[in-house]
């Protein structure tokens, strides 16, 4: 996060002198070759769409076995690991290249804006995919209604992405 | 979210694109509150 970013949204310079320049500034902070590395298992495919393996996504790396094994160690979900494992690369399957990479700027921009680090407990409240969740490595999908407190648990992980967390867990609404 | 408890204590607490479909926004914030 550049600096002048970073004190606009600090709250201690008065909204009128931040200079606005949304969304410029958050798509130049990101390095070219990462649309590189996007696009070469992009051209492999077929489809006009984009089978970007969870694997491959260059701003959330991960490992998409220990990502499955820590969604399957969430008890009780009324998601099932798979289909949870499922959604999520459906997601990546259907969503448009630029629309991926720009989402997960975002989810990445929302980690850093919240300073994550790795060992941090952190829930994350939303709505539909558990996306940032998802992103983040460890997902967690819990549907509330289903989920008793007691058997609320977050997998333990060890992260790889700097901005992703240690226990996280996504409160589908 | 109405229902949802738990005596976990968080670091952080994140929401992508939900309270634009919430109403009670001090239940809310003090049920969250009580979260970290």
């Amino acid at each position: 996060m550049s600096v002048d970013l970073r004190i606009a949204e600090s709250g201690t310079r008065p909204d009128r002198l931040n200079p606005r320049r949304h969304p410029q500034p958050l798509n130049r902070q990101r390095p070219a070759t990462s649309a590189a590395t996007v696009l070469k298992p992009l051209r492999r495919t077929t489809a006009g769409f984009h089978c970007l393996s969870l694997r491959q996504s260059p701003d959330c790396r991960r490992n998409p076995r220990r990502e499955r094994s820590s969604i399957t160690s969430v008890p009780g979900s009324s998601f099932s690991s798979t289909r949870t494992a499922a959604q999520i690369q459906l997601l990546l399957l259907i969503l448009p290249q630029r629309g991926l990479i720009s989402e997960e700027h975002m989810l990445t921009l929302t980690c850093e804006r919240a300073r994550c680090r790795n060992g941090m407990a952190i829930l994350e409240l939303g709505c539909g995919w558990g996306s940032l969740t998802a992103c983040d490595g460890r997902a967690a999908t819990l549907k509330s209604k289903q989920q008793s407190p007691a058997s609320l648990q977050f997998p333990a992980s060890a992260g790889i992405h700097p901005g992703s967390a240690g226990r996280s867990g996504a409160l589908a609404t | 979210m109405n229902d949802f408890t738990t005596d976990q204590r968080f670091d952080r607490v994140l929401s992508v694109e939900m309270f634009e479909h919430m109403r009670n926004y001090e239940l809310l914030l003090r049920k969250i509150g009580l979260l970290e």
